[in-house]
């Protein structure tokens, strides 16, 4: 029984299963527009953010562990004194996920009762003491948070490893924890792009957000009903396409890099299947059974106007059709910033796909002139 | 405008919780404290301290007691209460002296003080005189005043002499006054030193007996956070400056911290203790001050591994010896292995592998036995054949060559004994490699029959013609038996099935050093015997086996005891015959790896039956490597096919593969060794959970191939113990033996004794002489029990014990000999063989190797020469005569007048062979040199009365009669002139022929006296 269990949670961690898992039920989890939403409160994902859930879930997320710890391997895993901050992360950053929602689905029910929001103090001109009580609680949280810092260094003391060694390399070798993301996008993408282009459009976006969102409604207060389609991309960023790639780097991230079940054994030896070839070869070799051209140009050709496409026509098409709203509301200038933005950020979960249903390397890619896209 | 009053939290509840976390971080900032200062170390300290004042308490105790006992002791402490008294009763002028000395003492304070300003004066007044001479200043002035200071200068000076001798003066009388109270107290602390001592230290230690303040000093030294400045108890280290641990870009001087826990180790005293107090077994070789490899030059981690900078239990790296060890400490102190510590402490068991780190030219077996065991076989075995091993790049193939293989076995015993060896040799050194767990399934095995027959065919088809001669006669076994007996086979040999019993050790070894000498009949036939014994050069060059020097007729006899013994079960075994669809299998795999299929097919098809079998036969003896330890032909360059060993100890432990093996045995070096060479073929196979096995998908060239030895538990230690003692540590020279001449000779010498198994025969300082038992065994059959079991005998009947045969043989003498062995001790029936294939820069090596040994640093010396009609030579005669050297030994031609059994060299041979100092030391005393030796010291007369001596002995003894020195020279001298004939082979031959050796044979309760 209980083994039955792992293996259920060891199969439900297959990348394939629940990344493709977390992108369906995170759309109805943060409804981007209102035909989700429909979908959202009718499959009562909107009972989520109740305090009864919260405790619920932290329940459920906490028994995991305690049964996750009976097993030897999960617990090796967890354990590991660099590993420890990550399982506070998942509890970290659920609760301030909930709580800001929580935060949000009150306000809206405030607006909509018309009463005035949470964050409205009745104070004169809207402000706040820095002195005495803002410096004071800063104060208090700080003594708080530097007795903590020195429970956790006496309790789980910094781990001795072994010498460095440059013949001898740890396996897996492993980012620190908050670059996990990033070295999880170099399993799909050229290093250069994944160390170099999408970090800098993560900040250039994360720099363009005040002037993409223009939205007044539900601004300076926790809101959700205003704000969903901006909600729902933020959040489908820092969720799933950076703390869940942490956690899968630091947990499911095992020998060679290799995918692993909480509960599986980090066999170093594990041998899976990697032979992945380019477009081009799918291409010229596959379907038209011609071995692949000599020119640069010839062979990449098709990669080229597909990625050109899907950053040059897609915008437009969207724009006139699906987008037609957003375009209208943001302009051109805003819009073609952010689409492109948009676009980038799905080549991730793109390439993903791509490769584990194809076996796809690159869509372009002349090594010839380290170029590999 | 706010208001002061105005608060959008309620400050009282701020206030609280401001106080609240303040409290708990004030808890939390100590717990850090406490954290820092609960070591575990501290309490191992606190105890040993305990145990350290109360041992020094019973030795206190005892030293006193001792005292109280001592005579000497009570007679000082009376002395002393006598000069007490003394002084006492001179009170008066004692206190009036002391008065003076105080008073004048303050008169040449003063005076001195006075001297001292005015010497300063002088200084500068010197400085203004030169200054004027040059032209500054008044000259008149500077004049005056340097003269007026110099007489004051002067003045003062002599002022302060004078009252310092008064000083002196009342000193002296007060010295003279007290003198004998002094010296009575200096002899009583002489004598009472080590309880001294002892109470000094033991004030150090126990605070019962500390004065007051060092009580609180005792406690405060050891308050937290205090601590720092000098407490009590406190991490012990020694760093170890040229020692360095290897952190891969760079070394760091080792730091060994073992004894802040182990703190009896270096001191004597605590062998009882119990651990960790325990004082290390053998603190003459390590630790201790005066030993070889003091603590603070050597530390500890150089030789057992582990953390030196640990600080507990865990972290310090400890391995257990066994499953229980592990167990137990698991339990008690929660070990576990400490994970990224690439060089965890070694077990006990294998503690002697860090020796070889320095010592690998010259194992020093007596201190590391289970090192040298481990060499051995390694040796034995052939371990360096595969695998690379340095140091033993010249040491010869184990096995025999096979280049004229088919005149000495058939191809059936071939196929049978490549299949399985120890089916016919129990204790053979030639491994398995088929039926192993990975090859002994059915498909496998119907591929391995025909492997070996493919390896058989290769090698009769390369085989030499070997020209045997005739043999004159069918030979007497019995006879031939004997023989093998007694003329030293069995130094090398054993003849009579496994001998080793539960304990193996070097001295066993010795003995299989050539193969055991049993079924030869199932093996060869008697003529190759006949034709193999007479000239084992003849039939292989690089054979390691000496002629005997056997006669025709010693050789027919031993050949026919040889060939008399068979293995009816072992040759009924039939061989399977030659399949060529699994032959031409073999074939395509081995030609797949460099051809194509279309290729392969076509070569197959090229080829006959005989052809492929030599082909396959060929390239699976590359495969097998098994030219690594015999001579092929083809294959005199091949490369060794295993992993060079030469820095295994040090290897990374990720880089061993512990497949399916991972949860079956620790994951440490040690561990996998030993189950690689336990089954080498192991990490082929997946365990079950009902303990069988299942294989890997493996093709049959990619198995792993090592062969299995059958080693037991305590080969396999001592060969583990080599491995770990295999390693890359770079060692300061400094650290390493001093490359003396000595040192190298003595390597160079070792190696060729192990090579060419002396100590088979020979005992050298006290190891050797494996042949010994069977000696003793043949002199029960040749003559009774009772004989075989007196020690002196069977000493007398072995081959030379070689003590001191640096100084006691000269080098000329001994290299002939080595050349051509003559006899010596006439009643031997052990022959020197004729190592015909030692070179003479080997022969040299060895004649250095004893020189330097036993001090004898000149190779060539003036030859001592003799005066036939002076006094001492005369003497000499008489001393000879008086112990009637001629009962024992020849003198030239003439015999000795006792029985064979008790028969000594020959002395005309003295002159020629040894050198005359250990002549001396040997006619002193026989027995310091050689114990157990039948040889008695001469009698010389020198305490006898003179008269008496001039009576009995004659006017030249008499003449030196007071210097039994010179005596014992005079013997010499007489030894030294008797001549003849040095070779009585022939009368002894003739002799013992009629005679035999005149044993007693005990029927009776004979008493001594009765002999």
């Amino acid at each position: 029984m209980m083994e039955a269990f792992k293996h259920l949670i060891d199969t439900l961690s297959k990348p394939t299963i629940l990344v493709s898992f977390t992108f369906i039920i995170f759309f109805f989890v943060f409804p981007p527009t209102d035909w989700f939403d429909k979908w959202h409160r009718r499959l009562k994902f909107d009972g989520l953010w109740s305090v009864k859930s919260f405790w619920i879930i932290t329940a459920l997320l906490v028994g995991f562990f305690v049964f996750g710890l009976g097993d030897s391997d999960f617990r090796s895993i967890m354990l590991k004194p660099d590993n420890v901050p990550i399982a506070g992360l998942i509890f970290l950053v659920f609760f301030f996920t909930w709580l800001s929602m929580n935060q949000a689905y009150n306000n809206d029910k405030l607006v909509e009762a018309g009463q005035p929001v949470d964050e409205q103090y009745d104070a004169p001109n809207d402000k706040i003491l820095v002195w005495p009580d803002l410096v004071y609680i800063e104060l208090i949280t700080i003594i708080l948070f530097s007795a903590f810092m020195l429970v956790w260094s006496i309790g789980l003391p910094a781990p001795l490893e072994e010498p460095a060694n440059p013949s001898e390399s740890p396996n897996p070798a492993k980012a620190p924890w908050y670059f996990l993301g990033l070295q999880e996008m170099l399993v799909y993408f050229d290093p250069w792009m994944a160390g170099v282009v999408l970090p800098s459009l993560i900040i250039v976006g994360l720099m363009a957000i005040p002037y993409l969102d223009n939205v007044k409604e539900g601004s300076g207060y926790y809101s959700f009903k205003d704000r969903k389609l901006s909600i729902a991309i933020f959040m489908f960023g820092w969720l799933v396409l950076w703390n869940l790639l942490i956690v899968i780097g630091t947990v499911l991230r095992g020998p060679n890099w290799n995918f692993f079940g909480p509960f599986e054994y980090w066999d170093s030896h594990k041998i899976e299947a990697l032979t992945n070839i380019n477009l081009s070869e799918f291409i010229y070799v596959k379907w038209m059974s011609s071995g692949l051209p000599g020119n640069i140009l010839i062979r990449e050709i098709w990669g080229m106007v597909l990625v050109l496409g899907y950053f040059m026509i897609l915008p437009p098409l969207l724009a006139k059709t699906w987008l037609k709203n957003l375009f209208d509301r943001l302009g051109v200038a805003r819009y073609s910033l952010f689409i492109v933005l948009i676009l980038a950020a799905l080549t991730l979960p793109i390439k993903m796909y791509l490769r584990w249903m194809f076996n796809l390397k690159y869509i372009i890619s002349i090594p010839e002139y380290f170029f590999n896209f | 405008m706010t208001n002061q009053q105005e608060r959008y939290y309620n400050i009282l509840k701020l206030n609280k919780w401001f106080a609240i976390s303040s409290l708990l971080f004030a808890f939390i900032w100590l717990l850090t404290f406490a954290n820092d200062f609960n070591r575990p170390w501290k309490k191992y300290q606190i105890e040993f301290r305990e145990l350290e004042i109360e041992k020094t308490r019973a030795d206190i105790k005892v030293a006193s007691e001792s005292l109280e006992s001592n005579e000497d002791y009570s007679a000082l402490k009376s002395k002393l209460e006598v000069a007490k008294n003394e002084v006492e009763s001179n009170q008066e002028e004692i206190d009036s002296f002391q008065e003076k000395v105080q008073v004048l003492e303050a008169e040449l304070y003063a005076i001195n003080q006075n001297y001292q300003f005015a010497k300063a004066d002088l200084d500068v007044a010197k400085y203004n005189f030169e200054q004027a001479q040059h032209g500054h200043g008044d000259l008149e002035s500077a004049t005056k005043t340097l003269n007026n200071l110099m007489v004051l200068t002067g003045a003062r000076k002599l002022k302060a002499e004078i009252i310092k001798g008064k000083v002196e003066e009342a000193n002296n009388g007060l010295k003279t006054l007290r003198q004998s109270l002094k010296e009575a107290n200096d002899a009583i602390s002489a004598i009472a030193r080590d309880k001294n001592l002892l109470d000094r230290k033991l004030v150090k230690i126990d605070p019962e007996e500390m004065t007051f303040s060092n009580k609180i000093a005792n406690v405060v030294r050891d308050i937290p956070v205090l601590d720092f400045i000098d407490p009590y108890y406190e991490v012990k280290q020694v760093v170890i400056k040229d020692i360095e641990d290897d952190m891969v870009f760079m070394g760091v001087p080792k730091v060994d911290r073992c004894m802040t826990c182990h703190m009896g180790i270096d001191k004597k005293g605590f062998e009882d203790a119990p651990q960790p107090y325990t004082t290390h077994p053998n603190i003459d070789l390590y630790l201790g001050a005066s030993s070889p490899h003091p603590m603070n030059e050597y530390g500890c981690t150089g030789c057992h591994a582990g953390r030196g900078r640990g600080t507990d239990f865990i972290s310090s790296a400890h391995s257990p010896d066994n499953d229980e060890m592990a167990n137990r400490w698991e339990k008690e102190l929660g070990w576990h292995p400490l994970h990224h510590w690439e060089t965890p402490m070694l077990p006990m068991k294998y503690v002697e592998a860090s020796c070889l780190k320095c010592h690998s030219g010259s194992i020093p077996s007596k201190a590391a036995p289970k090192l040298d065991l481990g060499m051995t076989i390694v040796e034995k075995g052939g371990c360096f054949g595969c695998h690379q091993i340095d140091g033993f790049e010249n040491v010869p193939r184990p096995g025999p060559g096979l280049r004229k293989i088919k005149s000495k076995i058939n191809k059936d015993f071939a196929y049978k004994w490549i299949y399985e060896p120890r089916s016919f040799r129990e204790n053979s050194w030639m491994p398995h490699f088929f039926k192993q767990i990975n090859n002994d399934d059915p498909i496998s095995v119907k591929r391995t029959d025909q492997e070996v027959h493919a390896i058989v065919s290769y090698l009769f088809d390369k085989s030499k013609s070997f020209k045997m001669d005739r043999l004159p006669n069918q030979g007497d076994a019995d006879n031939g038996r004997l023989l093998i007996n007694s003329i030293g086979c069995l130094g090398c040999h054993n003849i009579e099935g496994d001998e080793r019993g539960a304990s193996l050790s070097v001295n066993v070894l010795r003995r299989e050093h050539g193969p055991e000498l049993i079924k030869l009949g199932s093996k060869t036939t008697q003529r190759w015997i006949y034709n193999w014994i007479r000239d084992p050069q003849k039939y292989s060059s690089e054979t390691k086996m000496p002629n005997m020097r056997l006669s025709k007729q010693e050789a027919a006899d031993i050949s026919a005891y040889l060939i008399s013994q068979n293995d009816v079960e072992f040759e009924q075994n039939t061989v399977p015959t030659v399949d060529e669809n699994e032959l031409n299998m073999i074939a395509s795999d081995l030609l797949s790896s460099t051809l194509r299929q279309d290729e392969v097919e076509a070569r197959l098809n090229g080829m006959g039956l005989d052809e492929k079998l030599d082909y396959v036969g060929g390239k699976l003896i590359r495969q097998y490597g098994c030219f690594s330890c015999h001579n092929i032909d083809g294959f005199e360059d091949a490369k060794p096919i295993g992993t060079p060993l030469s820095t295994e100890g040090s290897k990374l432990i990720a880089k061993l593969d512990f497949g399916y093996f991972h949860d079956e045995i620790p994951h440490t070096k040690w561990d996998w060794f030993n189950l690689k060479i336990d089954n080498p073929r192991i990490f082929d196979m997946i365990p079950q959970e009902d303990d069988s096995y299942k294989i890997k998908i493996k093709s049959p060239l990619d198995k792993l191939r090592m062969p299995h030895f059958g080693m037991n538990n305590q080969e396999r230690e001592a060969t583990v113990t080599v491995m770990m003692g295999l390693v890359k540590d770079e060692i300061p020279p400094s650290k390493l033996p001093s490359k003396t001449e000595r040192y190298l000779a003595i390597e160079t010498g070792e190696i060729l004794i192990m090579q060419y198994n002396c100590k088979g025969c020979h005992s050298i300082d006290g190891d050797g002489d494996a042949i010994q038992p069977t000696i003793a065994s043949w002199l029960s059959e040749i003559a009774d029990k009772t004989t075989a079991e007196d020690k002196s005998l069977v000493l007398s009947f072995s081959p030379p014990m070689l003590d001191t045969e640096g100084r006691k043989i000269q080098p000329n003498w001994l290299f002939k000999f080595f050349n051509n062995p003559t006899m010596i001790r006439p009643n031997l029936q052990v022959r020197m063989p004729s190592f015909e294939m030692i070179s003479d820069k080997e022969w040299n090596s060895l004649i250095k190797y004893f020189q330097l040994k036993d001090g004898q640093t000149i190779p060539y010396e003036t030859p001592h020469t003799i005066v036939k009609n002076s006094t001492k030579y005369k003497a000499g005669e008489v001393i000879q005569e008086m112990g009637a050297c001629d009962n024992c030994h020849f003198y030239g031609n003439q015999k000795p007048k006792q029985a064979a059994l008790t028969w000594g060299p020959n002395l005309a041979l003295v002159k020629e062979r040894l050198r005359s100092e250990w002549l001396i030391e040997w006619y002193r005393d026989p027995q310091a040199i050689m114990p157990g030796t039948k040889m008695p010291a001469p009698y010389i007369p020198w305490e006898e009365p003179i008269d008496d001596v001039k009576e009995s002995w004659g006017k030249n003894v008499a003449k030196l009669h007071s210097n039994p020195e010179k005596l014992i020279e005079a013997l010499r001298d007489y030894t030294w002139g008797i001549s003849g004939p040095t070779d009585v082979s022939r009368i002894v031959k003739a002799h013992l022929a009629s005679e035999g050796y005149g044993f007693v044979i005990e029927e009776d309760d004979w008493g001594d006296e009765d002999w």
